[in-house]
């Protein structure tokens, strides 16, 4: 799917290597911080924190906070009630990170080793390259990625085993050889960062390849309408989840929503209607193709809806038939277990693997010719920014990273499961007035 | 008073870009339907009640 377009590979080596030499270095502090980077949701020490961590797979030592923004709010006022040192888990035990992704008593069952998988971002959003630097880490790892709403390039074939395939209210680049390849079928509702509005492609990064892929006109602006025009009800929700099985039925159907207030009432919806996965979408997710007037005023953050789900499901007796997966604006190990916490299974992650391979947050993702740093851009010259071996290394060092976290914060509270740390909000205390302390 | 008038009419074009994604996000044509429409308003304090109540350190205010 490439673009006949000449790259002079010296001056791509050139520009790939001072990328890679900040990367490297910003982390280290020895030129100090950068007052602009970042914003109070993902800090500039977020950002370097996760640099570093994609470079060594471990968090960073040198002072840098990876645990917590400075939004003032949600994830950031909470932390976690540790058990006393002598009470902690043995070094030697390692706490199990696996999550099932089927709790139905029917069809087949999926378990992944950790408890997060990519999340959909589509082809045009971001480059091939991208999409296949995740796809091999989800691979390395055994655990998924998703193609978003914009096709499912051939490229993606040998990790069809770990690719979830989305078809959302455009329906751009879905086929039905396509959704015989997934092992998971993603239906997309609504996206947190823009509940109610659809997605929206500019123009500019419509290119030749992209337009083929999605069946439209290069160059022309695509909108992703919402909602679906032919899902007004349960039934109607059903009848969706039921073409798709009639075309894959060895799949399982995940159904990503966002936030709205009455939540609870279409997590119930997707249960009866046999969904596998409900993937909750709260709204400080998006690239910086969504409105910030849509990510900040429409919907609820993600850690307002998940206990409102997990609470309602549980008095409904349908918890533990039901995954609940939660994204949007999870940034750290820390948001991970806290949002579990919090009621949710797992979670999805889709900023974070960016910031991994070098997005610095700045919002450019939509305007002409994209990222700078080669990661939401279709253009045949910026994407070859970001090798596809390098990409997945810094992905999977991330993951790595985020599991070694994931594990002591278990050993700490003295479980032995990420499972048994779903919906334990008693484990966590909410520090709004003054700092944690011993946190 | 160029510059002056420029920048009114550049912040009523934000303005207005921005009412109309979230009138559309509501499915609402006309800011008239709008009006009144207190129902569709979330308030952080409730929410945060209803989610956080129960864990230590959250007080209901």
């Amino acid at each position: 799917m490439k673009e006949d377009k000449v790259v002079d590979p010296l001056i791509t080596a050139k520009h790939t290597d001072c990328l890679r030499e900040g990367f490297h270095q910003w982390p280290t502090l020895a030129f100090g911080k950068m007052p602009a980077m970042g914003d109070s949701r993902w800090t500039g020490d977020l950002i370097f924190s996760t640099w570093k961590q994609a470079e060594t797979g471990l968090p960073p030592d040198n002072g840098l906070e990876y645990r917590k923004g400075n939004s003032g709010g949600g994830f950031d006022l909470f932390d976690f009630r540790f058990l006393p040192k002598d009470a902690w888990l043995a070094k030697e035990i390692e706490p199990d990170l696996s999550l099932s992704l089927n709790r139905r008593s029917f069809d087949r069952k999926i378990e992944i080793p950790v408890p997060f998988y990519g999340a959909g971002m589509s082809y045009g959003s971001i480059s091939e390259h991208i999409m296949l630097a995740r796809a091999k880490a989800a691979k390395m790892w055994g655990t998924f990625t998703s193609t978003g709403e914009g096709g499912y390039p051939d490229s993606l074939e040998p990790y069809k085993d770990h690719v979830i395939t989305q078809i959302a209210t455009g329906l751009f680049g879905v086929r039905e050889e396509t959704m015989q390849r997934a092992p998971i079928i993603e239906f997309k509702y609504a996206q947190g960062a823009k509940p109610g509005l659809g997605g929206h492609l500019l123009g500019d990064k419509a290119t030749l390849v992209v337009a083929r892929m999605r069946e439209s006109v290069p160059w022309v602006s695509l909108f992703s309408p919402f909602p679906f025009h032919s899902v007004y009800s349960v039934e109607d929700h059903k009848k969706h989840i039921d073409w798709a099985k009639t075309i894959n039925p060895q799949a399982l159907i995940s159904v990503k929503v966002s936030t709205p207030t009455d939540i609870d009432m279409v997590a119930v919806g997707s249960y009866y209607a046999n969904a596998h996965i409900l993937q909750i979408d709260g709204g400080y997710g998006g690239t910086g193709a969504a409105p910030e007037i849509a990510k900040k005023n429409i919907a609820m953050p993600i850690e307002l809806a998940i206990p409102k789900v997990h609470r309602y499901l549980q008095s409904e007796g349908i918890r533990d038939d039901i995954v609940i997966m939660a994204s949007g604006g999870i940034r750290t190990a820390d948001d991970i277990a806290k949002i579990i916490a919090l009621g949710a299974d797992g979670c999805v992650l889709g900023t974070i693997e960016l910031v991994a391979l070098g997005c610095t947050r700045c919002a450019n993702c939509e305007r002409g010719r994209g990222c700078p740093f080669g990661l939401t851009t279709t253009d045949p010259e910026l994407v070859q920014l970001v090798d596809i071996d390098w990409g997945a290394e810094r992905i999977s060092n991330l993951y790595a990273s985020i599991s070694y976290q994931l594990r002591d914060i278990l050993r700490r509270l003295g479980l032995r499961s990420i499972r048994e740390l779903r919906g334990r909000s008693d484990l966590l205390k909410y520090c709004k007035k003054e700092p944690c302390q011993d946190a | 008073m160029e510059w002056g008038i420029q920048r009114l009419k550049n912040l009523a074009a934000a303005w207005r870009d921005q009412l109309l994604e979230v009138l559309g996000a509501m499915g609402l044509r006309e800011v008239r339907r709008l009006r009144g429409e207190v129902g569709r308003c979330m308030f952080q304090k409730n929410l945060e009640e209803e989610a956080f109540s129960g864990i230590e350190g959250y007080e209901r205010r």
